[in-house]
């Protein structure tokens, strides 16, 4: 298993499609910084499709007015839930 | 402890950063110490092109420094086939022997490694 991280806008990189193409069944994607733009992209569906299970860090939501736009599907998580699912899943990818 | 294996990541084009120099870099560091393999993906591919001319950029061409990895231990190199097709290239055009995987098998080298890290 597998914690993969994308910190960029999936708007002006392949982060979220490489991301969705290079993981497997129960694989975790954390958004955080710029990576919190996926919560907007179109493209954010196969991630969910793919059974993967997806965060997004609040603090990065809340700082580029998103928190209205966050679909029911990715998981909003504080700091020290990010550090809970770097020790849940010890194999991190960052996109 | 079993010695973690490492895998590095080179995902940028050269000369436009410095992030697949620093790659390198780490590589070379990382290989006394303990197994590593390179991947390539993306513009990654384009650090290893072959005849990369840097004068009138007035940098250093360190794409044959990967030639080094050799030297080093490092035999496991490898690349995605879909992102050479992509840029109509094939691994005769690369500076170095590369072994060119199918997307399907990408995943199962982030298994394989214990650590992977992107540059």
């Amino acid at each position: 298993m597998l914690l993969h991280t994308i910190n960029q806008s999936p708007f002006s990189n392949f982060s979220l499609k490489s991301c969705e193409k290079f993981s497997a069944v129960g694989d975790a994607v954390v958004f955080l910084e710029n990576g919190v733009y996926a919560l907007v992209h179109p493209n954010l569906h196969l991630l969910i499709q793919a059974d993967l299970n997806v965060f997004a860090l609040q603090a990065d939501i809340l700082a580029r007015g998103l928190q209205h736009s966050c679909p029911d599907t990715v998981k909003i998580i504080s700091y020290p839930q990010f550090v809970e699912l770097c020790v849940q899943y010890p194999k991190q990818k960052a996109w | 402890m079993a010695m973690k294996k490492f895998l590095f990541v080179q995902t940028q084009p050269p000369h436009g950063s410095i992030n697949g120099q620093e790659g390198l870099d780490a590589v070379l560091m990382g290989s006394a110490f303990t197994e590593c393999a390179v991947l390539f993906l993306d513009d990654g591919i384009y650090q290893i092109l072959s005849d990369q001319q840097t004068g009138p950029l007035n940098s250093k061409d360190y794409s044959v420094t990967y030639l080094a990895l050799a030297d080093y231990g490092v035999n496991n190199i490898y690349c995605c086939q879909t992102h050479l097709n992509e840029r109509s290239l094939s691994t005769k055009d690369l500076i170095l022997p590369v072994q060119a995987l199918p997307e399907a098998s990408i995943r199962r080298l982030f298994d394989e490694y214990d650590v992977i890290l992107s540059f």
